[in-house]
This record gives structure tokens, C-alpha cells and sequence, in this order.
């Protein structure tokens, strides 16, 4: 946008001086009314991602989700061995292989070396991603169902339900997670799925009290009396104009929760509660390689780094979206 | 003239604390306690007092966006606080309201077209095509252009989101339609432009209007018929000209004092009143007349009885022992 020309005949007021005018700063003005009109068309969801994409920190965060993701999908063609292949238990292999088969450093066969059984530690690591990826994501979504539903019904209708539900919310919160979390593996057994189930029952307290009160301010707008006022439904009312106007918390939280959720299935796999070796998960591969921490510390850091940055890269996005979804809160919290 | 919407004796007491044990000990907020109005169709009631007094929640009461404690509110000859929800969503269709914060009343989540077309799709009115076509005429008829269709709320200045919810309030061609403070967060030149197209919308389509402001300058260009409220009561109520010309109760005429005139050599000469004290609490209102602790035409009686709300002059009630202009 180019400014007029000081001191042209046309854009003097008759009688009247020119006034001064800032140059630079006007100029980014301009370009912020255009911003807003190129943006504010498509409105609040590109909005977010506009915002989203100029935090550095939230697309690192991105960008290991998504590599997270990729490895996970296609875990089988990117693993060079089979992660449960060991040479100690292959009769073809003499013995003096078998001794120097096992706690190989990082090599050009081995890319992140073997472990105490002789399995290539890269392969497992690459088929272990998945578990982390299936907890995280099943088990925020078990939390986000019970979570936003049981929010609503209190939000919404108050009453004794909100009672009910947010006593019972509290009863869940005097357990601390992990605790809550082997009482619950120890009645259903180890394994996975008990895994998903265990972390996602006990995630849906937080999200309901979010959820809830939340829901508590958004509906308080006259566009919520409004509604009424047509003859909407209670069912249309949460979720055409109280669901999106209150989500945004939830979606924050949900993102960080995931790596809440990895972290949680490591600490259980540690405890032997999680993925049953020798199937490979994040999880189990530290507490197996922790054990030669002496002798071979470098074993330890290959899950525990995995481990730390898809945690990591999942706060980080949850971050920057909630400066995304509201900038009016950023650097407030 | 038939009446259209009709209040009997509407009272609404809200319990202060909340909980089993604060709401007993707590007391209530009688908020309406005891109005009785009548609006004609195709006219407009304006209803002004102070904030609290109880306006807002008398248009909720009516619209049964809350439920009142007794009375009732007789609405195309039924009594709609007692009809079951399924006919009362029919009766919705022709009962609508706008509201007093263009900010709050428009879900910024939804497009323009999506916010005038939604009344139509809660009653299941025409096809998409239809509704598209009859919400693009709604908003032309507001003032706005057909492009605006696709826009989100906060894309527009109070004036113009205050248009989206008038188009809001007409999409099902209601019969009546409560305005509750529709101008009072907008600048004067733009509260000058929503009242003018209410006042043309009002003729076009045979609109009833009961129409809440704080502000008697506003009423009285828009309505037909005034009423007066003073905690949770109605203390004076005639027609337009009468309430101006010689208003009876002491509050009204201390509410009329209040307006500045526009001509500075009159507005210096002019007398005014200024009350003394706050409102009363709502939760323990005076005893008698609700106004005798702010009157000063005040006498014994006045704590002792309540005044009837009565004929002072031919179609001029009021509630006072003492009125004024007589």
C-alpha cells in the first residue's frame, strides 16, 4: 500500500496544513486491515492456524507429531529387523556370535545397536511408537467421551446431576493417577487395552471439570437465551452454540493430555502392567535397559529420548494453541 | 382493539443463596412482584425504570424463558405459562425477542446467514433453498447487504450486529416481539437508526413491540403506551402523551426531570430533581408504597398502605396517594 505524496496539490485540505503523517506506522496498519480482511472472511478456525503457524515452538511441536505419527503408521517398513528376533535363541547361531551379538554400540547393521538379548534396538523402538501412539490417542479419546459428556450434563443442567457428577469427579482426583491407575490394572489384569481403559478412566475427571465450567460462563450469553427463545432444543443448544464457544480448553488440554497419556504407559510398562514383553513398547525398553545403567548407560537414553520428545512435542502444541484459539490470554498464564 | 399479549398478576421471587440451608435463610429477590399489563396488537408498550427495578426479568417471564411463580400471561387467548412444551414451541414461533448486547446475543461461532436461517430450522420452515433465499431478503430488509452472508458476527460494528439480531428476531414473521434495551449499548446516532427501522418494520408487518429501556427519551419516541416500574412494580402507566404531558406518580416526574433538553436556554431554567438515596434492596422492599423512602411528597400513609395502581385521570393509573398534575 503506498502512502499519498506529501505535499501534492490534491491531498491538501483547503486552508488547512497537512497533517503529519506517520509513514511506517500507518503502512502496518494497512497491512493489518488487509490481514484481517483476507482473514477475516474464512473466520475463526484460520484464524487459529494463522496464529499457530507464526509460534516456532508449536510447529517444532508439529513436526515431531508428525514424524511420531508417520514412524507409527509404518513402523513395519521402516524397522530393519524384527524387533523380537534374538540371537540367543537361534540354534544357527554358534555361541561365540552369540557373545558378541548382544550390547552392540550403535553400528552401520544396528543403527541404534542391540540389546542385552541381541535385538536391534532401532527395530523396536520404531514398532514400540505405536504403542505410545494407540495410548495416547485411545485413551485421551475414553477420557474426552466420558469427560464431555458427563461436563455437559452438569454445565448444563446443574442441579443435583452437577453435584453428583462433580463429587464423584472429586473422588477420582483424590487418586493419584499412576496409584488409580495399577489399582485399576491390578482388577483387569496387565496388557494393553487395560492400558487404554485404565489411563482413560481416570483422565475424564479433569476434562469433565473443564468441560463444566466452561460451559458455565458460555451460557450465561444472551445468544444462549436466544436460542431458547426460538424453541431450540436442549441437544442443538450444547451443541451448536455452547460446544464450540466452550471447546477450546478441552482441546488444549486433550492435546497435552496425550502426552500425559505416553507418559502414563511408560511409567505402567516400568511397572511391568503395560505391554507384555517381549512385545517392544517405549515403556518396557527403559525398564529394560535401566537395569544396565552401569555398564551400558547409552541403552537407556534411546526410549527415555523418544519418550521425552513426543511428550515434549505435545505440550508444546498444546501450548501454542491455547495462545492460538485466545492471544488475549498469551504470556497471562 | 384486541388485545395481544396480556400479563395477570406476574410474580417472580428469586431465592438469594444457594443450597439447601442460605436459600432459607437468605430471603428473596422480589424481582416482579404482583405486574399486571396489556398490549394491543400492533402497538408498542414501553416499559422504563431503573436498572434492577425488573424489567428484563418481566420479558423473560413473558417469553416463559423462566418460569414465574404465579400469575399469568395470556398470549393469543391461552395461557402460555400453562401450556405443555410441545404446543409452546408453536406458540415461540410468534413470540420473539432482541436483545440488549449486539456482543453477546450473536454466536460468534456462526456465519450471519447461519444465525438468521436458524429460527427457520428449528421449526423445520421450508427447504435449504428457501430458507437461504428468505434469509438473504431478511437481511436486506435490516439495512445489511446480501454479501454479508457468509460473515461472522465480529466482522460488524454494534450498529449492524444489532440488525442481525432484529433480521433474527423476523425470520418466522412473529406477532410480537420484546425488545429488551435493543439501544441502550449503541451511540446515539446509531440508536437513532435502530429505532427508525423498528418503528418501520413495526408498520410494515403489523409488528407488537413491548419495548424496555432505561432511557425515557428513547420511549417515548418509539411507543404508544408507557409503564413505569419501580422495584418489581408498576407504579404508573397511561398513554404517550399523557405520561409526557402531565406525569402523576412522583417517580415518573423525578424520571422526567431527569432528561437533559436539547435547547441550552431551557435546559438551564429547568427544574430538577434529585433523589436522594439508592434504590432500595430488592430482597426487603419498603413497606407501603415501595417509593416513600425516596419521596418527597411522602406522609404516614404511604409506609403504612401500598397504593392501588388506579384511574387518576381517564386512562392515566398510577400508584400513589398523592399524584402529581392534577
Amino acid at each position: 500500500m503506498r502512502l499519498p505524496d506529501h505535499g501534492g496539490p490534491e491531498d491538501l485540505m483547503p486552508g488547512k496544513e497537512q497533517p503529519d503523517l506517520l509513514g511506517p506506522e500507518i503502512e502496518e496498519f494497512e497491512l493489518e486491515l488487509e490481514k484481517e480482511q483476507i482473514h477475516g472472511r474464512t473466520a475463526l478456525w484460520s484464524d487459529v492456524w494463522y496464529r499457530l503457524r507464526h509460534n516456532k515452538l508449536a510447529i517444532v511441536g508439529i513436526v515431531i507429531i508428525i514424524v511420531l505419527f508417520l514412524v507409527a503408521i509404518f513402523a513395519p517398513l521402516l524397522a530393519t529387523h524384527d524387533p523380537l528376533y534374538s540371537p540367543l535363541y537361534d540354534s544357527t547361531v554358534s555361541s561365540a556370535e552369540k557373545a558378541g551379538a548382544v550390547k552392540q554400540t550403535p553400528n552401520s547393521e544396528h543403527w541404534l545397536g542391540t540389546d542385552q538379548l541381541g535385538r536391534d534396538i532401532y527395530s523396536r523402538l520404531v514398532h514400540g511408537s505405536r504403542v505410545s501412539v494407540e495410548v495416547g490417542i485411545v485413551a485421551v479419546l475414553i477420557s474426552l467421551l466420558i469427560g464431555l459428556l458427563f461436563g455437559a450434563l452438569a454445565g448444563y443442567f446443574g442441579g443435583w446431576g452437577d453435584s453428583v457428577i462433580m463429587r464423584s469427579a472429586d473422588i477420582f482426583f483424590a487418586f493419584p493417577t499412576v496409584l488409580g491407575a495399577i489399582v485399576i490394572m491390578t482388577v483387569l489384569g496387565p496388557g494393553l487395552i487395560n492400558v487404554f481403559i485404565a489411563i482413560g478412566v481416570l483422565g475424564w475427571a479433569t476434562i469433565a471439570r473443564i468441560f463444566r465450567s466452561s460451559i458455565l460462563s458460555v451460557k450465561e450469553n444472551e445468544y444462549v437465551e436466544a436460542a431458547r427463545a426460538m424453541g431450540a432444543s436442549h441437544a442443538r443448544i450444547i451443541w451448536k452454540h455452547i460446544m464450540p464457544n466452550s471447546i477450546q480448553p478441552i482441546i488444549v488440554y486433550a492435546t497435552m493430555g496425550v502426552g500425559g497419556a505416553i507418559l502414563a504407559e511408560a511409567w505402567l510398562a516400568f511397572l511391568g502392567l503395560g505391554q507384555q514383553l517381549p512385545a517392544p513398547s517405549w515403556g518396557n525398553m527403559l525398564s529394560e535397559y535401566l537395569v544396565y545403567y552401569t555398564t551400558d548407560p547409552w541403552m537407556m537414553f534411546i526410549p527415555g529420548t523418544a519418550i521425552v520428545l513426543s511428550v515434549l512435542a505435545f505440550i508444546l502444541l498444546g501450548d501454542g494453541l491455547r495462545d492460538a484459539l485466545d492471544p488475549r490470554l498469551k504470556g497471562s498464564v | 382493539m384486541a388485545m395481544l399479549i396480556e400479563a395477570r398478576d406476574i410474580v417472580k421471587h428469586f431465592p438469594v443463596g444457594k443450597g439447601l440451608i442460605l436459600s432459607r435463610l437468605g430471603g428473596t429477590v422480589k424481582a416482579v412482584d404482583g405486574v399486571s399489563l396489556q398490549v394491543e396488537e400492533g402497538k408498542t408498550l414501553g416499559l422504563v425504570g431503573e436498572s434492577g427495578c425488573g424489567k428484563s426479568t418481566l420479558a423473560r417471564l413473558m417469553l416463559r424463558l423462566i418460569k414465574a411463580d404465579s400469575g399469568e400471561v395470556i398470549f393469543e387467548d391461552r395461557d402460555i405459562l400453562k401450556l405443555p412444551n410441545k404446543d409452546m414451541q408453536a406458540v415461540r414461533r410468534s413470540m420473539q425477542i432482541i436483545f440488549q448486547d449486539p456482543y453477546a446475543s450473536l454466536n460468534p461461532r456462526m456465519s450471519v446467514g447461519a444465525i438468521v436461517m436458524e429460527p427457520m430450522v428449528i421449526h423445520g420452515e421450508g427447504d435449504k433453498e428457501s430458507r437461504r433465499n428468505r434469509a438473504i431478503e431478511l437481511i436486506s430488509l435490516v439495512g445489511l447487504q446480501p454479501e454479508h452472508f457468509a460473515r461472522y458476527p465480529h466482522e460488524f460494528s454494534g450498529g449492524q450486529r444489532q440488525r442481525i439480531g432484529v433480521a433474527r428476531a423476523l425470520a418466522l414473521n412473529p406477532r410480537l416481539i420484546i425488545c429488551d434495551e435493543p439501544v441502550s449499548a449503541l451511540d446515539v446516532s446509531i440508536q437513532a437508526q435502530i429505532l427508525n427501522l423498528l418503528k418501520e418494520l413495526q408498520e410494515d408487518f403489523n409488528l407488537t413491540y413491548i419495548f424496555i429501556a432505561h432511557d425515557l427519551s428513547v420511549v417515548r419516541h418509539i411507543s404508544d403506551e408507557v409503564a413505569v416500574m419501580y422495584l418489581g412494580k408498576i407504579v404508573e402507566r397511561a398513554e404517550h402523551d399523557l405520561l409526557y404531558s402531565s406525569p402523576k406518580h412522583p417517580y415518573t416526574v423525578a424520571l422526567m426531570s431527569a432528561v437533559p433538553l436539547p435547547d441550552p436556554e431551557k435546559e438551564r431554567e429547568r427544574k430538577r430533581i434529585i433523589l436522594e438515596g439508592d434504590v432500595p434492596s430488592p430482597i426487603d422492599p419498603p413497606s407501603g408504597c415501595r417509593f416513600h423512602t425516596r419521596c418527597w411528597k411522602k406522609r404516614d400513609i404511604c409506609a403504612e398502605q401500598e397504593p392501588p395502581l388506579e384511574d387518576k385521570a381517564p386512562g392515566h393509573l398510577a400508584a400513589c396517594f398523592f399524584p402529581e398534575n392534577l
